[in-house]
């Protein structure tokens, strides 16, 4: 019963999507958007159903999200300076892996979402993204275009 | 008044996408270049999507072109975090230490 809620939810909200990117209701397209949509819908609810991983985020933690427009308009900046070195100057530009120091939590739910959400939000910035979590030494590895020698993860997102 | 936002932002949005095509072209490295698809699913897209809006209001284009900006937005950090780590582990195996790092070619 469970299962068939879910998949409905999913079935719902993309035939929904469907119809707003093709805005119209002739037969063919709606017909299509509904076989579409269930088989994205079948699609999500078999990878829902192995439980692979639970995300509990909290809601704080979006309420941060106001500083990202601001490092991402930056760190254009920084891509812009970094491109007419590049084509202007030939200068040679190469970017640089760096190893944070980064608490990764557990296996709950919680933890999950937040490195996830801390991915993401890092990987959004242009000059830094994530490559991967070390989850037994408790480090991010991140690769920037123009390294600005963080202490650690959460400085990338709160700048001091 | 409404004519010339609707162009500066056009031209923020096409110029943005441009350059980020010139970023990609020019930088040597895959990981170099993954920096560059940021502004273009970011500023760009978003620049646009508001001129859209300033010129058609919330009609059937600019409700897509907010949408699409919104995918976009969402996609990209996904997307870039995946290659690289796919990069990775093609490169240096599960996860690269910084003695993988110093052995990059």
């Amino acid at each position: 019963m469970r299962r068939t809620a879910h998949w409905l939810a999913w079935w719902v909200a993309l035939v929904v999507l469907w119809q707003l990117f093709v805005s119209t209701f002739a037969a063919p397209e709606v017909l299509a958007g509904l076989l579409a949509a269930a088989v994205s819908a079948t699609a999500a609810e078999a990878v829902r159903g192995q439980n692979l991983v639970h995300f509990h985020p909290r809601a704080r933690w979006f309420v941060q999200a106001y500083r990202l427009p601001g490092n991402v308009v930056r760190d254009c900046l920084v891509l812009g300076r970094v491109l007419w070195r590049r084509v202007v100057r030939r200068e040679p530009i190469e970017g640089d892996f760096i190893a944070l120091a980064f608490s990764p939590g557990g296996d709950d739910p919680q933890a999950a979402a937040r490195r996830a959400l801390y991915v993401a939000a890092i990987s959004l910035t242009p000059n830094t993204f994530v490559v991967g979590i070390d989850r037994d030494n408790d480090v991010m590895l991140i690769h920037q275009l123009v390294p600005t020698d963080p202490t650690d993860a959460r400085e990338l997102l709160f700048p001091p | 008044m409404r004519t010339i936002a609707v162009a500066v932002l056009l031209m923020l949005g096409v110029g943005v996408e441009l350059l980020a095509c010139l970023g990609v072209m020019v930088m040597t490295s895959a990981y170099d270049r993954l920096h560059f698809t940021a502004p273009a699913t970011t500023i760009g897209p978003l620049a646009i999507a508001a001129a859209v809006i300033i010129e058609e209001s919330l009609s059937t284009a600019g409700v897509k072109a907010i949408l699409i900006a919104g995918l976009l937005l969402v996609v990209n950090p996904v997307l870039t975090h995946a290659t690289a780590r796919a990069g990775g582990i093609r490169t240096h195996g599960d996860f690269m230490t910084l003695e993988d790092k110093e052995a990059r070619p």
